[in-house]
This record gives C-alpha cells, structure tokens and sequence, in this order.
C-alpha cells in the first residue's frame, strides 16, 4: 500500500525529465543544425563559392584555358583563421572576409570584396591577420562581436582614418608612410602647443608655441591685451591662441600681471619718428611677405605666407619703441622663430616700423578704440591674482615668462590611446563609450565631456560651491569664506561672483528657503561653466584638424609589436645642425625657415643639400650679395640680406665644398674631355630638348629657357654661367633621381651623348659678361677649383 | 588563405585605369596636350608639328593599342613622327603608359560631350 503513491510520483517525474531531456536534446540539435549550416559565416563562404565558379565560367568563355573551370562544390565551408602566437592573436575575419586577398573579388560587396590598396602586398595576412590594424574582436565569428561592438570589448573596429593610429605599433619614424592624417596630427600636437602642458613620452623638452613675454609691457598696449585675452579671434581671426572661457575678473589680473612684465631700455628710448618710404624698401628687399599676411587683394582676401602671424593690424596693438628693438634682434624676443635675423641698424629699424605701423594700421578700429574710455591701471591685488592665474591655467606651458616656469600637470598623456575605457571620463555627454569618440569630442568640446556639478545631501552647500568655483585663484584661493547665517553666506558667494564678472550683476538670490537658493546659485554658475573644473582651452579645431589629433593621441599607446622583428626599418634622418662658423650664420638667418638641407628645413625655396654640385662658387658669390627670383612664375624671391662680404664668402664656399656628394656626375669629371659641344649642340636638335627649353628665344616653354638673362644681375645668368657639368651630367642620366617628380623625361641617352650635351649646356654662357670671367673659364668652362674672387 | 585569381571585372578594372591615367597625363602630357587632351597645351604654341589632338576621330582609326606604346615609350622619332615628342619609356614604367592610353581613349567622347554641352548652352 505504501509503494503505490511512490511509484506514481517516480512515474510523473521520469515524464517531466524524459520531456526536458527532449526539448533540451532538441535545443542542441537546433544549435548544431543553425552552428554547422545557418550560420552567417556559412552563408557568405556559400556565396563565394558561387561567384568563384560564375567567374571560372566567364573566364573559361573567353580566354582561359580548358580545365581551368572551378566548381562552387569545391570550395570548402569551413572557418578560416590567421594565427599569430607572437602577437597571441587568432584573427577569424577572413571566414567572412574570405575574398580579402583576391584581386578578383574587387567588385564585390562586403564582406566578399577584395583589400582595397596595395597594403596586403607589405602586410601579408599570415602575418600581420586583421585586427593589429583594424582592431576588433578578432575570434568571434558573427558579425556585431567580431566588430567589438558589443558591451565591455574596448577595441571596437576602427573606422574610417582612425585605422592610421595603429600604424605606430611598427612605424616608429616621425612621418608614417601612407598616414597622412596621423601624420598631420601629430604635426597639429607640436605645432598648438598641446605637449606645453601635456607629457606624451618625449625625452626633449619641446620648444614653447607661443612668444615668450618678457617685455610683452612694453610691447603692446594695456587695451589690446585685454580685448585679446578675452577674445583672440576678434583682433586675428586664424590665431593660435586658444580660447580660456575666463571671466572679467580673471581678465583684469593677467592683464595687469602681464603689464608689469616691462623692459626699461625700450621704455626709456626717445620716441622714433622714421621714414615711410624707405621703409617700404626694406620690407620689400626683406620679402616680409613670403611668412606673412602684408596686404589684401582687390577682393580683401588677405595675401602673403602663413608661417608667421598676419601683420594687417599689428598698428593696432604694438608700441613702436619695441617694434624697433624687435627688428634689430628678433631672436632674442623670440628664440625659436622661423624668422630671420637682418642686419638692421637702428635707423633701418626705425625706418621699417614707421613703415610698419603706418601700413598695418585699422584706421577705423583705432578711431572707434579712441571713443571707449580709458583703462583704469591695475592694483596690485589685480597684479596678484593675474600671477596666481598665470600659474594656475600653465599659460607658461606656451609662454616663455621670467619668473613663471611651467607645471605641465595637465593629465599625462603617454598612453591615453590604449586607457582602458572605463577610466575615461564621459560625463553627461550623448556619445558612444568608444576611445576614439571620446578623444574627438574631448578636442572638439573640451567642455562637453563633464558631469554637472550637484549638491550632495549632507554636505554644506556654501562650501562646496566655493571650494569648486573656478579659476580657483579668482576664489577659495584669494580669500576664506565668511561665517555667518546660510542666507548671508550664499548672498555673499552670489556678490563675489558677480565681483568677479562670473555673474551678470542685475542677478539676485530667489525668495525661499536658503536650499532652494543654493540650488539656483549652483544653476546660474553651472550655465556659466564656473563649476566645471577642467583648465583645459578650447582650440575650436576643425572638424578635420579635430580627426586628425583625435587619431594622433589614439596612437600614443601602450600596445606595441611584440618583437623588434616586426618594426618598420626606420629612415635614416640626418640632421643639419653644424656647429660652426657656418651653423652660426644658419640660426642667425634661419636658412632652413625655406630650404631644406639633408633631412632638415622646409622646401619653401630649393633643396640645398647638393647646392655646391650644383652651381659654381663664382655664381653662388655673387647671387648671395644679390639674389634674383630665379623663376618669372614665381612672386616670392629671396630676402636681400646685405650679408656682409665675409659672409657671402665663407657661405659660398662652405656650400661648394661640403653641400656635395663626390659620386654625383662623377663620370663628368672624369671624362670631360672625351666630350664635344659641338656634337652636344647637334644631339640638343635631335632629342628635341627644344620642345621643352628655349635657346637664344626659341624652343618650348617648359623647362627654364637656357639663355635668360635676369637683367638687374650684373653678372651672367646663363645656364653656363651658373651650373656645373657635374651636376648637369647627373641630370641628364637621370631626372628623376634628384628630382622625383620632374617632368624632364628620362631620354636613356648614352654616356658619350651626355657627356656631348653637357659639354653644349655649359658653352651657353652670357657673351656680355664673358671678358671679366675668362680668367675661371678653361676649357669646358666648368667652374671647379677656382677660388671665389673679388 | 585560398587563392582563385580568376576573371575581372572589366569596367571597374578600366575604369580605375582611365582615373590612373588621368593623373599622368595631366602630370606630364598636359602642358604640350592640352587639359582636354586636345592638343593646345601651354607649350603647343612654341611647338611645329603641333601636338596630337587626341579628340580627332581620325587619329583613332590609324593608330592600336601597340602603336601608342611604342610613340609613348620610344618617343616620335621611333614611329617616324617629330622628336618633339618625348619619349617617356625610362620615366614612367609600363603600366602607367597602360593607364594613360586608357585614359586617351576616353578623350574624343568626353570631348563630344563638352561640345554637346555647350551647344545646349547657347
Ligand atoms: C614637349 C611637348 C610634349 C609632351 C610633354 C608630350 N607630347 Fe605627345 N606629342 C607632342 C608632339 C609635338 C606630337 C606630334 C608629333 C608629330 O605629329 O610628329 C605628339 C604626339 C603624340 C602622340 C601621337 C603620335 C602619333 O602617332 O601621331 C601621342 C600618342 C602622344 N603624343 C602621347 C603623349 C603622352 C601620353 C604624353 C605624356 C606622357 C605626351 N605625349 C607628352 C609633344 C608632346
């Protein structure tokens, strides 16, 4: 009797169980069934399978050879992966991927299609799979996890540019081939001055962006200093400084600090009074333009370089006394400028800055600047505040400043672009949890990226509002907080806001009970931004500037190749600093501000790295005491330097005997007596080098005409005159080779051909000036040895 | 990783040939060609024979693919035409001459396109 209700319920269980067992039985059928033929990777390999064969057959009709057919049912289904112990990744991207390394696959969609570019050919898949550069979740086989776009993965496929920020695994040189926008962002990191305030790993301490402010007193007037602190954009809309939301308060003690910051051997020089016209002369021999904004076109575009700031109203701002210091010695206002020393005496300074100021002047600004009532001068409680705020907001991270050295305390930022994502710093803002998103909203809005200040329960809330309120030295820093009743505390933090000009001053505490009114205090100060505690600037970056840093700070990370074995072989660099007579000439006139010589330089103006194989030292004399533009096109032209004889001496023959290779156009030298103008002369007609270069007024308008002569140059300026048959010889072989872009074609001409034509080339000398050289001129009338006479 | 190099797709193929080839030509041919490849570039003034308006049906019918390659690569000389006509064999490598004379083909249509445009125009 016992047993029978047992049995029953054993009974009822074992079909509960057989029936679970079942269903679960059918659940991992199901699994197995959708695992092994539903799945989307599946789906895709099937395709391929199929256009592979569709291609074989089209193939096969046309011209591929019998046989050569491919059946889709021979293609394999299976997961597909590159496995790279060393970097201890296995990338299954190619089991979607699977036509990544097939040219033939180029017109497909995703994901069938083809590597767009040639980057597969210097990265092969087996070694480098996908995600080192893309990112990702490299094992995951369905399409959102493999993406890393699923919750607590934080390399997330990169997309767009941002893939250029893994290039710095391997590529350790400064410019990474194929990167550009890294490449621009990583120039944009130097060049606003970002790493003043920020470590990112450098070794060097790196140059300040800004000019140094020593005698900024003397230099500018108190009005402008105000109205540039407080907006920049207003007085020079392509500026570099950026933009500190700082109330008037905070204002008004820079500029009062800044003020103080006085030279008193500019102040005390008597009042100059120059020349305009021939201070119009100098700026034009001094080519003040090929770096500056000087003038606007009939269209008011403004007209003039970008190296330096636009000058169209420095009239405006700078006191006269120091324009004249300035010119006589830039360097010393401004060590690392791109802009040169002249030798300016006293009264040529004094001549240009009359040119100056009367040129660069907005009449109309300074009329209506005259109206508004003057600046009353600073107390010293203004002094010292703008001390504390110098210090306090690291303006010394761009600014040179006796007796101001910079912190850089701002967050470091050696490794932000492999920090792990929850320790960044997202706020309130809208924006995807990814690194790269909040690098670009960070640049773009430094404000946004921030949560709110609130009250928390508990806490006093006149303190806290002022130990949070910012600039900190405009508050808890210059004061302490009264005792008293909560209402009076917080009417009395209101009226010191307002003192500050954080607040408008028609405001006042709403009626209520004190924790509503401290509820609209931390309101009003909120929507000013005076709670926020970041001290970063807004740089308003361009949408493409603001990508392109975002992209630089996303390469500076901890994550690297796992082997030296895998790193980029780096490009030598050499460096052009030499310490002698000759690099002492070059900072003083900052040659490399335009030309580049080896690695070092811009190529504002030609490369001068091969100039002493390239023109004889006679030329070169005589074109560094009176530089010519060298092309009609062109309109910019070296400055007249006046260098002294000495110098033009010693920088002609410095460049001739060690701006050389010795290999260039060797053959030349050897063998110039083998060669022959006259079959050269014959040779210039039959290659039809007159398609392209002119001759005594005919042939083609390509190339420079051989013959010009540049009519205020009172020596030849034929092309005999000027090159050497080395360096004509080299040419000749091969343009290309020091010119990688030139147009001159590549003739394949033999060597007796070349030596032939160059012998032709250097005949073409100027008949005027011929008598006075004859001395130099020996038989081909290559320039070689002769010293450089008076 | 499986490879099956088979078939092209021939008009994308052609077509990023003829954008390549755009590139050298106005690189190199355009100053004596002309921007529209009609033979009145900047230099063409200075030049007797001028150069070969590439928009001249004519000039199409008489000439292959071959043809091209050799005046491109070995200059004018080579096919019994001017010297003024460089040869570009030894500075730019096979397949760019390819890409270019991709590129020229496209110019006696693109040419009657613009005249259809103006036309329209007035
Ligand atoms: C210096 C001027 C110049 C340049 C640069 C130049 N050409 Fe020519 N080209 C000519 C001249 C002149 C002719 C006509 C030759 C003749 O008709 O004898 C010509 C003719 C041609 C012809 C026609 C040959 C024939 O069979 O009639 C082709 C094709 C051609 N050029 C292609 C090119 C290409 C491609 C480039 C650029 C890589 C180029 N040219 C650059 C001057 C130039």
């Amino acid at each position: 009797m016992m047993d029978r209700p047992r049995t029953y319920r054993v009974g009822w269980l074992k079909v509960v169980l057989l029936l679970s067992s079942v269903a679960s039985f059918g659940m991992l059928l199901l699994a197995a069934y959708q695992e092994n033929f539903t799945a989307e990777w599946r789906t895709h390999q099937q395709e391929f399978a199929h256009v592979l064969s569709v291609k074989a057959t089209a193939a096969n009709e046309t011209s591929a050879p019998a046989g050569a057919s491919v059946k889709a049912s021979d293609y394999p289904i299976e997961i597909r992966q590159a496995f790279l112990p060393e970097w201890d990744k296995v990338d299954r991207c190619i089991t979607c991927h699977v036509g990544i390394d097939n040219p033939a696959m180029q017109d497909q969609p995703q994901p069938l299609t083809a590597h767009p570019g040639d980057i597969l050919q210097h990265h092969s898949a087996d070694r480098y799979g996908c995600t080192i550069c893309h990112q990702g979740q490299g094992r995951a086989t369905d399409k959102e996890a493999a993406h890393g776009r699923v919750p607590f993965w934080d390399e997330p496929l990169l997309t767009g540019d941002f893939i250029q920020s893994t290039c710095t695994q391997c590529h350790h040189d400064e410019e990474v081939p194929q990167a550009p926008v890294l490449n621009r962002g990583r120039q944009l990191l130097s060049e606003l001055g970002c790493v003043g305030c920020h470590k990112t790993g450098e070794t060097l301490a790196a140059e300040k962006v800004g000019p140094q402010l020593d005698s900024v007193g003397s230099k500018v007037t108190r009005k402008w200093l105000h109205k540039w602190l407080a907006d920049p954009g207003k007085y020079l809309p392509e500026h570099k400084m950026p933009q500190y939301p700082l109330p008037s308060g905070a204002i008004d003690g820079l500029a009062a600090f800044l003020m103080t910051a006085r030279d008193d051997k500019i102040d005390n020089a008597p009042q100059p009074k120059g020349d305009y016209d021939t201070g119009a002369d100098i700026y034009r021999e001094s080519q003040c333009i090929v770096c500056h904004v000087t003038k606007l076109d009939y269209a008011d575009n403004p007209v003039g370089g970008h190296i330096g700031p636009s000058l169209m109203k420095i009239g405006n701002k700078i006191n006269q006394k120091w324009l004249v210091a300035f010119f006589q010695n830039p360097h010393s206002f401004l060590p690392h400028t791109k802009m040169p020393g002249y030798h300016f005496s006293k009264k040529e300074a004094i001549n240009l800055s009359q040119f100056a100021i009367e040129e660069w002047t907005d009449y109309d600004l300074q009329d209506a600047e005259a109206e508004e009532p003057a600046l009353p001068t600073g107390t010293p409680q203004q002094i010292a505040l703008g001390k504390r705020l110098f210090a306090e907001l690291d303006c010394a991270g761009c600014h040179e400043l006796k007796g101001s050295p910079a912190k850089r305390d701002a967050p470091e930022l050696t490794f932000i672009g492999s920090t792990p994502v929850h320790q960044l710093t997202f706020g309130d803002a809208k924006v995807p949890r990814t690194t790269p998103d909040f690098l670009y909203t960070k640049l773009k809005s430094p404000r946004s990226l921030h949560h709110k200040f609130e009250l928390h329960p508990g806490e006093d809330p006149v303190d806290a509002i002022w130990e949070n309120l910012r600039p900190k030295s405009l508050f808890s820093a210059s004061q302490s907080l009264p005792d008293g009743a909560e209402g009076e505390r917080l009417a009395w933090l209101l009226e010191q806001a307002k003192k500050a000009g954080v607040l408008e001053k028609q405001l006042a505490l709403p009626s209520g009970t004190t924790a509503k009114q401290a509820h609209w205090l931390v309101w009003a100060l909120n929507e000013v931004g005076a709670l926020n505690p970041l001290k970063m600037p807004d740089f308003q970056p361009s949408d493409q500037d603001t990508e392109a840093l975002a992209i630089a700070l996303m390469s500076l990370s901890e994550v690297g190749a796992p082997s030296k074995r895998f790193d980029a072989p780096r490009r030598s660099k050499t460096v052009f600093d030499p310490k002698d007579e000759f690099g002492k000439l070059e900072r003083h006139y900052r040659c490399l501000s335009c030309h580049k010589i080896r690695s070092s330089g811009e190529l504002l103006a030609s490369d001068l790295t091969y100039e002493g194989n390239r023109v004889n030292r006679e030329w070169l004399y005589h074109y560094l005491n009176q530089p010519y533009s060298m092309r009609r096109m062109l309109t910019i032209a070296m400055p007249i330097f006046h260098f002294p004889d000495e110098e033009s001496r010693l920088m002609s023959e410095y460049m001739a005997n060690v701006f050389v290779d010795s290999d260039l156009g060797a053959a030349w030298k050897r063998n110039r007596d083998k060669a022959d103008a006259g079959r050269g002369k014959t040779l210039f007609q039959a290659k039809g080098c007159m398609a392209c270069h002119q001759v005594n007024g005919t042939g083609g308008d390509v190339g420079p005409s051989l013959t010009t002569q540049v009519p205020e140059f009172p020596h030849g300026t034929w092309v005999g005159d000027k090159l050497k048959g080395e360096w004509v010889y080299a040419w000749l072989e091969n343009p290309q080779a020091i010119l990688p872009d030139t147009i001159e074609p590549n003739l394949g001409l033999s060597d007796q051909e070349i030596l032939d034509l160059t012998a032709f080339v250097l005949s073409l000398k100027n008949p005027q000036f011929q008598k006075k050289n004859n001395g130099d001129d020996k038989n081909n009338g290559d320039n070689n040895n002769g010293q450089v006479k008076k | 990783m499986q490879k099956l190099a088979i078939g092209h797709d021939q008009q994308s193929f052609v077509a990023a040939s003829q954008a390549r080839g755009k590139k050298v030509y106005d690189h190199y041919c355009e100053i004596c060609h002309g921007a529209e490849g009609q033979g009145d570039g900047f230099n063409s003034a200075m030049l007797d024979p001028p150069p070969r308006n590439f928009a001249d049906e004519a000039f199409w019918k008489r000439v292959n693919d071959e043809q091209l390659q050799t005046v491109i690569s070995r200059g004018g000389e080579s096919v019994g035409k001017s010297v003024l006509m460089p040869a570009w064999g030894r500075t730019l490598d096979p397949s760019q001459i390819t890409d270019v004379i991709a590129f020229l083909r496209t110019v006696p249509a693109l040419a009657k396109k613009a005249a259809a445009a103006e036309e329209s125009e007035n």
